[in-house]
């Protein structure tokens, strides 16, 4: 049924962009309190995008310093194009282009600094192609970086790491500080960029409209673990979310939901697609109306997903309200 | 080996600020140039007594040596700064990083060294009176090369441990250290006139002798100082 | 082709593409051995993902609309095939379905909507004659 990344290839073995498994890093302190990465295993097949969804702090920007040999894993193994980015680093590196959330070059450079620093550190640098670039996204070479704006520097980025041949591009929220129609360009030069199926591309977002166009695949971190990491339209079609007024919320009902958040008005649940049943069937029977009519229900997207799921416990925490 | 070199072309690009490395060369050189000039001024004034030579020559190596402090801390601007992370995406491993910056440094080191002795050779001839000028040269080129690499030795390692301006405050008290030492030094009943002279003796004997040894000198702390400097970076977070 | 896809309905993008192919299909705006657009040149043209196009793909292929041949691509399947006849079937019957409910709710007498569908019918049935007369 469901359109898995094996079939698409028509049954040869597929080629991984990316291999993750159980990777994972300590930030905790003795009083109990810092961050951890747990367990994060994930896959991302040659040829696609690959979403990395989250709230802030919720360990996207460590996995991709992890993925960077930026900082150290504590267990876990990482294969980058079917090579592991620790013993094999300069050739793995020479395959990536990399875009952070702000820019790595020194602000007081001119923009045309970039190249006679960037080409000598790449042998399949193209020059005319990175000259496209900046013309193409307005790049002038006698501005101060320091003097660009988040998109422009996001930009001048983006035509660093597309210049040099790389395969798999690491973006970590290059959607932060572009307008709408800048993320549509984005979007068109990585559908594009991954158009001959030997590209493809991770990129971390809290905008979470571009990815549900583009993404094939999502993986979604939450508190340092993985919520779900596999096909974005599987995640989309996964949960329901469910509305109704401030009295339609019996406790009967909480074991079947997954996210819940309440106000004077009414409440939002968030129902695995699969207990929609059993929930909608174990509202109170003292209301009168069925219970379709009682709810709204939607098809969730990933900011329902997101926002309902973040605070675990926190709707714990308001389950118990409900309880008492 | 090409991972090295990209490193070096890197460094180079940070020192002169980015695709201008002509003008690195020439803020290197600008010293002993002028240093030469004014030296043709005293000439033509009829100010060049030795004294007044000695002083200049002062003046200028120790201008050198303020540069490489400055050289240093211009390498390492990025480790304080959001700009680090482009170490962390180019295909240069940390050790190779490490070997190419301590590469990168040795040859503007090398290249000011010989500026300096340059102006060194038109100037000075205070220095080993009765020597001839070469081996008066080689020996201040040798001394210079050394000092700088010796800096370099000690500054590098607390520039890849700590934040920017703590390793600078750490490099900057070791520095205060050598003359408190010399102090002390000058204190204790030794005799200090006779070390001294065996110094002087060694200097003026084969010029092969001072330059083999103080290139072993230069060697032997920079392998201790990369070791260190190895195993501090590799644990860094950037 | 044309597709028009909704990012604000309900339904799944996929949901999308694939119904408009088999309407495509079941009008006849695409032909029995045409191919359709690559899977990575339609996910460009759409700005949508890859594995959505491919799915829709897939769930056409399984129901027999189009075939996926090995290294061409994908193609409308023969229409005189069994399973496009059985799609026509479905569709004719679900629209007439959905004519019947609404002349129940209009309070129509059965015999009123056979009259009316026979008169249709005849309107139809008289309509490609005329045509390939023209022929």
């Amino acid at each position: 049924m469901c359109a898995s990344p094996a079939m698409t290839t028509s049954g040869e073995d597929v080629d991984y962009a990316l291999r993750v498994s159980d990777l994972g890093k300590s930030y905790a302190k003795a009083d109990g309190t810092g961050f951890r990465l747990h367990q994060v295993t994930m896959d991302l097949p040659m040829g696609y995008i690959m979403g990395l969804i989250g709230p802030n702090g919720a360990g996207k920007s460590t996995l991709i310093r992890l993925l960077l040999n930026m900082t150290h894993r504590d267990s876990g193994a990482i294969s980058i194009l079917g090579r592991d980015p620790l013993s094999q680093e300069e050739e793995v590196k020479a395959d990536l282009g990399v875009v952070f959330d702000s820019i790595y070059f020194l602000e007081t450079w001119k923009v045309k600094a970039v190249e006679p620093v960037m080409a000598p550190m790449y042998p399949s640098w193209n020059s005319d192609r990175y000259q496209d670039y900046l013309r193409r996204f307005g790049l002038q070479e006698n501005r101060k970086i320091g003097k660009l704006s988040r998109g422009m520097q996001m930009k001048l980025m983006l035509a660093v790491a597309l210049s040099h041949d790389a395969r798999l591009l690491i973006l970590d929220e290059p959607t932060s500080g572009l307008d709408v129609l800048a993320r549509d360009e984005l979007m068109d030069i990585l559908l594009d960029y991954i158009g001959d199926g030997r590209h493809s591309v991770l990129f971390s977002t809290h905008i979470t409209e571009d990815l549900e166009r583009v993404a094939d695949f999502v993986t979604y971190i939450n508190r340092g673990s993985v919520f779900y990491t596999g096909p974005k339209d599987e995640l989309m079609e996964a949960f329901q979310v469910v509305r109704g007024g401030p009295d339609d919320l019996a406790r009967a009902q909480i074991p079947y939901l997954m996210g819940l958040q309440r106000s004077a008005t009414g409440f939002e649940a968030l129902v695995p697609a699969e207990r929609l049943k059993d929930f909608l069937a174990s509202a109170s029977p003292a209301a009168m109306e069925p219970s379709e009519d009682r709810y709204l229900v939607e098809r969730a997207d990933f900011d329902n997903i997101i926002r309902l799921t973040a605070g675990s416990p926190a709707a714990a925490d308001k389950n118990k309200e409900v309880e008492s | 080996m090409k991972a090295i070199a990209k490193q070096i072309k890197l460094d180079m690009q940070r020192f002169s600020g980015a695709g201008r490395t002509w003008i690195g060369v020439l803020i290197f050189l600008s010293a002993p140039v002028i240093g030469i000039l004014l030296n043709l001024v005293m000439a033509l004034t009829g100010n060049d007594g030795d004294d007044a030579r000695t002083a200049l020559t002062g003046a200028v190596a120790g201008t050198g040596i303020g540069l490489i402090i400055g050289l240093i801390s211009g390498l390492f601007v990025d480790f304080n700064n959001a700009a680090i992370r482009l170490n962390g995406l180019l295909s240069i491993t940390r050790d190779h990083q490490v070997f190419g910056r301590y590469a990168a440094v040795s040859l503007l080191v090398l290249v000011q060294s010989c500026g300096y002795a340059i102006f060194y050779f038109c100037v000075a001839d205070a220095f080993l009176q009765g020597q001839d000028h070469w081996r008066a040269t080689v020996l201040f080129t040798l001394g210079l090369f050394m000092s700088e690499s010796l800096l370099f030795a000690v500054a590098a390692p607390l520039f890849y441990w700590l934040e920017m301006a703590k390793a600078m405050i750490a490099f900057l008290a070791l520095l205060g250290l050598v003359p408190i030492t010399a102090l002390v030094g000058s204190w204790l009943p030794f005799d200090w006139g006779a070390v001294w002279n065996s110094i002087m003796r060694f200097l003026t004997s084969d010029l092969w002798r001072p330059v083999l040894l103080g290139l072993a000198v230069i060697l032997a702390a920079d392998m201790v100082s990369i070791a260190i400097s190895r195993k501090v970076y590799a644990r860094k977070e950037i | 082709m044309k597709l028009i896809i909704s990012s604000l309905s309900g339904q799944p993008i996929y949901r999308q593409i694939e119904d408009q192919i088999r309407s495509a299909i079941l009008t006849g705006d695409l032909q029995a051995g045409e191919g359709l657009p690559s899977l990575r040149h339609l996910s460009q043209e759409l700005r949508v993902s890859v594995l959505t196009v491919t799915r829709a793909y897939t769930e056409l292929a399984q129901e027999g609309l189009v075939e996926n041949i090995q290294g061409k691509g994908t193609f409308v399947a023969d229409s005189g095939d069994q399973v496009m006849r059985r799609h026509m079937e479905d569709r004719v019957q679900s629209l007439l379905g959905e004519a019947v409910d609404t002349a129940r709710r209009a309070g129509m007498e059965p015999d009123r909507i056979r009259g009316l569908l026979d008169g249709l019918l005849g309107d139809k049935g008289s309509a490609p004659a005329s045509e390939e007369g023209k022929e």
